[in-house]
């Protein structure tokens, strides 16, 4: 019989310099769009949070959502400038529990909102670059695109460690920041 | 404002009531779903992770342990958050995602033995779940209650399944933070 002492200890983060080792392939998994879907968390103005689910660029550690002014996500990273990404893989993986789980990656982390045109640019030139995909709305004369960007500060995955032992990254794990 | 903003805003309040109960019942569905819940770090900070989830009405239930840091967070701050992301439904729209339902609420820990064990008998008469580990007594249970204030549906609203249905109003009483 599994007692409640040995849930909490399947369930313990892993030490970190196992987590480390992980760092690699859970970077991979976030910035692979085809297997995972991905989901932005951001404050209302009464500092109650809010999640939706959105496109993500991921280039190394950075994370990048292209919105507009009229967004509310907009006005939310403006007044406060922290947002957390929950990515979550879109195929199912057996553990040793009866549920099906799904790889999952949280990210919490500073969010800059750039809105400067050459920026923009540099960024759809970039995400063409490496996906294939530029600016997908240059049709659409009312598009006014904006950034919102997140360097992360703390990463919480799922299914990379063995079981449930979640890995946990802090700052100074994803490397210099650029 | 263009035509991709128009393709995702939200649907008039009519509509949203009238696919309210498509939307309880897809998050009640423990089997087609995952749960996620949000709470807050010491630091003020938002952390997510997977749990399982029990819906009485629009009331979201998970069951914790004294142990575990998300019953400290719960404990400082009572303000949470739950995504249910559907598994191996119909995926929609331009990104191609499964169904999600995000619900921001208030939570209560229910701490009291008595509550925790009636709270298990009314999981086991609804899904067969009652407790886990019924004879082992070295772990506290508690019951994370979470009373719903804003929900945000996506993939729900027929042939423009991007535009997000908003519910602000629910029968539970929010308690007091």
């Amino acid at each position: 019989m599994l007692r409640g002492a040995e849930v909490y200890e399947r369930e313990r983060e892993v030490p970190p310099e196992a987590a480390a080792e992980h760092a690699d392939a859970i970077q991979r998994f976030i910035a692979d769009a085809s297997a995972r879907c991905a989901y932005l968390v951001t404050l209302r103005r009464d500092g109650r949070p809010v999640s939706r689910p959105v496109a993500a660029f991921v280039d190394g550690w950075r994370i990048h959502t292209i919105t507009q002014a009229v967004h509310v996500k907009t006005g939310h990273v403006r007044r406060r400038p922290t947002a957390g990404y929950l990515f979550v893989g879109l195929e199912p993986y057996q553990t040793t529990s009866p549920a099906p789980h799904l790889r999952n990656v949280w990210v919490e982390g500073r969010a800059d909102l750039i809105e400067d045109r050459a920026a923009l640019d540099a960024f759809y030139e970039r995400r063409r670059q490496v996906t294939g995909r530029g600016d997908p709305h240059a049709d659409d004369e009312g598009w006014r695109p904006l950034l919102i960007s997140v360097t992360p500060r703390y990463l919480r995955a799922e299914g990379f460690a063995e079981g449930l032992h979640p890995v946990v990254l802090r700052e100074g794990a994803f490397g210099p920041e650029r | 404002m263009g035509e991709t903003y128009e393709s995702e805003r939200e649907v008039p309040g009519a509509d949203a009531d009238a696919l309210r109960e498509e939307i309880r019942s897809f998050i009640a569905n423990w089997s087609q779903n995952r749960a996620f819940l949000m709470t807050r770090r010491r630091d003020g900070r938002e952390i997510m992770r997977p749990v399982g989830s029990f819906l009485e009405g629009w009331t979201a239930n998970t069951i914790t342990q004294d142990l575990h840091l998300k019953t400290g967070h719960v404990r400082r701050d009572p303000i949470v958050g739950y995504l249910w992301v559907e598994v191996d439904g119909e995926r929609y729209g331009r990104l191609q995602f499964p169904r999600n339902v995000w619900m921001q609420g208030v939570a209560e820990l229910v701490e009291d033995p008595d509550e925790v064990a009636a709270f298990f008998e009314r999981r086991s008469a609804a899904t067969g779940r009652g407790d886990a580990h019924p004879a082992d007594q070295s772990y506290r249970r508690i019951l994370i209650r979470t009373r719903p204030q804003y929900v945000r549906a996506e993939g729900f609203y027929p042939g423009e399944p991007m535009r997000a249905v908003i519910l602000r109003e629910f029968p539970e009483p929010v308690p007091s933070v």
